[in-house]
């Protein structure tokens, strides 16, 4: 069975876990995106991957946006795609500078570089990860991407 | 005598120049280019010029230097485009400029650079080695 | 990580026209035991120069990321921001630039298989091709009759095109079919099948463990084009076809190159019949640019480029300068599968294998 439209994907995936869990879902410019609270994000992404309607068997991007106003300031975007229903899908988590989110490189192996590079830029840890050295910069003192570097 | 072994030298330097080109950036076709005026080659130990477009960071100086170190005497760099000259239009805390760092012969400015900006710096490099 | 074998440095130009990179391998002898590729030299910090510009200064930055396939890293991000903005764009200016994208994605993949040539021994290829390349610039540049540097607007295009368009372009494409059809009788003898068959497999496995997308996917077996899956412009009124290999190795790899050049030859002449022959475009001058402000949305537009997918993902908050500019980029994934595709080859295929791939390192370090 194929889904009619991206919210009556988004409404089958939140009928399968609470709605503590799920902060909010939406879809804008045709894109499907949910908010999912940090601890429960190897649970979301291990059933979007084995579902046998869904199938979300690629991650193509993760990238994260800095805002300092805020009590959890670092916004976290995974996009991954299904090759089965041919459809994107943006997952986000909101995380703080000291505690640690848990890898994902042992699902999707291509995780490993988008981690390092998030950590250098930002300062974002996660944990059980193999090595945290610089990727593109020189050393990992600097976080130039955050919104108080000009 | 001295002075007749050294013209020898420049003149045999000037008119048979080989690069090693260094291409980081989008300065297109710069191969092309120059060899109208110079030959390429893929060994720093056979050249006697580098040649550097494109960005210079805080990691491939590093590269750049041994490079430059492997090359034997006498030696020229030349740059060329805005971009490693002072970092374009790239401005930043790991773009460094060139000069500070090895001995620039000649500068060629430009973003992109015109065919005749470069015809002008071979014509400099030639009138530099020509007077050493 | 294993502890026998000899440890070698690979570095900087491991291959033509790629850009500077470093592998170090561990070899027994000839055969490479596991390798490594380092990355950064390259890094100028785009996304970061990106936020402290408004909209037309942002369309001299994403020129940067692919500079080779001279519109391809603009379109996403002019596309991302006609959605943002709202503007509409009138059906013949897509039409002109799904034409011109589809020239340079000729231009790029001729490049890739001079690079090829060169690096599987076959060195006479590369100045045939180069003056092919050149004359492929030079009719765009008649074309467009204007600097190919910001020729991409949101809103449309810069300038108006050559009333004569629709019989240069024809020109051209019989040229470049019949050059196309002696390329590959000139590069395809026995000595280069049996340098590049079976060498450098990437499975069908790992094109979805390591998200790779484009030409290496497809030479594996696996169908994904995001012209044909999430139509953007106006792709979905032309029917072309998406070929696949089942293979995966560097063989395939170089023939499914020229399946595509004829592909896009063949959506240049379907655009030519149907063309209306109004060739006065509007033009979205500066002044309107200027002061156009992005709302508080994000957007990510996924285009297909000649190397895979290349997206941007662009963040608002109200002002006229982003407040996040991000490009997906597909070489990062292809460099991480290569100690799974490179394992157990020769040190002399590794050059071959590599160009093969199609990674051009400022797309990847951004």
């Amino acid at each position: 069975m194929s889904f009619k439209s991206e919210l009556d994907m988004l409404q089958y995936i939140c009928l399968n876990f609470s709605k503590q869990d799920i902060l909010k879902y939406a879809v804008e410019y045709k894109q499907p995106f949910l908010y999912v609270v940090r601890s429960v994000l190897p649970k979301v992404i291990s059933f979007i991957k084995e579902d046998s309607e869904l199938q979300f068997n690629m991650l193509l991007d993760m990238t994260a946006i800095h805002y300092p106003d805020r009590s959890e300031p670092f916004q976290i975007r995974y996009l991954f795609y299904s090759s089965k229903l041919k459809k994107r899908l943006t997952i986000y988590i909101f995380s703080t500078e000291d505690v640690p989110i848990q890898t994902i490189s042992n699902v999707y192996l291509n995780a490993d570089w988008y981690e390092r590079e998030l950590h250098e830029m930002f300062g974002i840890l996660f944990d059980y990860h193999s090595d945290f050295r610089a990727l593109f910069l020189s050393d990992c003192e600097t976080y130039p991407l955050r919104k108080d570097k000009l | 005598m001295k002075n007749i072994f050294k013209f020898v030298q420049n003149w045999a330097v000037e008119k048979s120049l080989t690069a090693y080109v260094y291409k980081d950036g989008c300065c297109s076709f710069l191969e092309n280019l120059l060899s109208n005026y110079i030959q390429n080659t893929s060994n720093p130990h056979h050249a006697d010029l580098l040649v550097v477009s494109g960005i210079v960071n805080k990691k491939s100086i590093a590269v750049l230097e041994k490079i430059y170190n492997q090359m034997p005497a006498p030696k020229y760099i030349l740059t060329v485009g805005n971009c490693s000259i002072n970092g374009g239009i790239f401005k930043n805390n790991d773009v460094i400029q060139l000069k500070n760092f090895l001995p620039v012969s000649v500068e060629i400015p430009g973003c992109p650079v015109s065919s005749d900006s470069i015809r002008q710096g071979i014509k400099e490099l030639r009138n530099i080695i020509r007077r050493e | 990580m294993i502890s026998d074998g000899y440890f070698m440095n690979i570095s900087p130009m491991p291959a033509t026209g790629m850009g500077i990179i470093r592998f170090v391998a561990q070899v027994d002898g000839e055969k490479i035991l596991e390798i490594n590729p380092f990355v950064g030299f390259s890094y100028r910090g785009i996304e970061k120069c990106m936020e402290q510009h408004n909209i037309l200064g942002g369309l001299i930055f994403s020129e940067k990321v692919f500079s080779d396939g001279i519109f391809q890293s603009q379109y996403p991000y002019v596309l991302a921001c006609e959605k943002m903005l709202g503007l509409r764009v009138p059906k013949p200016i897509q039409d002109i630039r799904v034409f011109l994208i589809e020239l340079t994605r000729i231009k790029v993949h001729l490049r890739i298989i001079a690079n090829i040539a060169t690096d599987t021994g076959i060195i006479v290829a590369s100045p045939l091709i180069s003056k092919m390349i050149s004359r492929i610039k030079g009719t765009i540049s008649k074309v467009i009759q204007s600097p190919t540097l910001s020729f991409f607007r949101p809103g449309g295009v810069a300038a108006s095109i050559h009333p004569d368009t629709k019989q240069i372009c024809l020109n051209l494409l019989s040229e470049i079919s019949i050059f196309t059809q002696e390329m590959k009788q000139l590069i395809d003898n026995s000595i280069f099948k049996s340098r590049t068959t079976d060498k450098g497999i990437l499975k069908d496995n790992d094109v979805f463990s390591f998200g790779i997308t484009g030409i290496n996917a497809r030479a594996s077996g696996v169908k994904i084009d995001v012209r044909k899956d999430n139509p953007y412009e106006s792709y979905d009124e032309y029917d072309f076809e998406i070929p696949t290999k089942k293979s995966g190795d560097c063989y395939s790899r170089f023939l499914l190159r020229f399946d595509e050049i004829y592909q896009s030859i063949y959506i240049i002449k379907r655009i030519f019949e149907k063309f209306s022959g109004n060739y006065n475009v509007v033009q979205s001058t500066k002044y309107d640019l200027d002061e156009l402000k992005l709302p508080s949305e994000s957007i990510y537009q996924p285009t297909e480029s000649s190397l895979g997918e290349l997206g941007c993902f662009l963040v608002g908050n109200s002002t006229e300068k982003p407040y996040r500019c991000h490009f997906r980029s597909n070489g990062i994934s292809v460099l991480q599968a290569i100690n799974s595709i490179c394992t157990g080859c020769d040190l002399t295929d590794f050059r071959s294998i590599v160009s093969s791939l199609g990674i051009v390192m400022t797309e990847v370090d951004r």
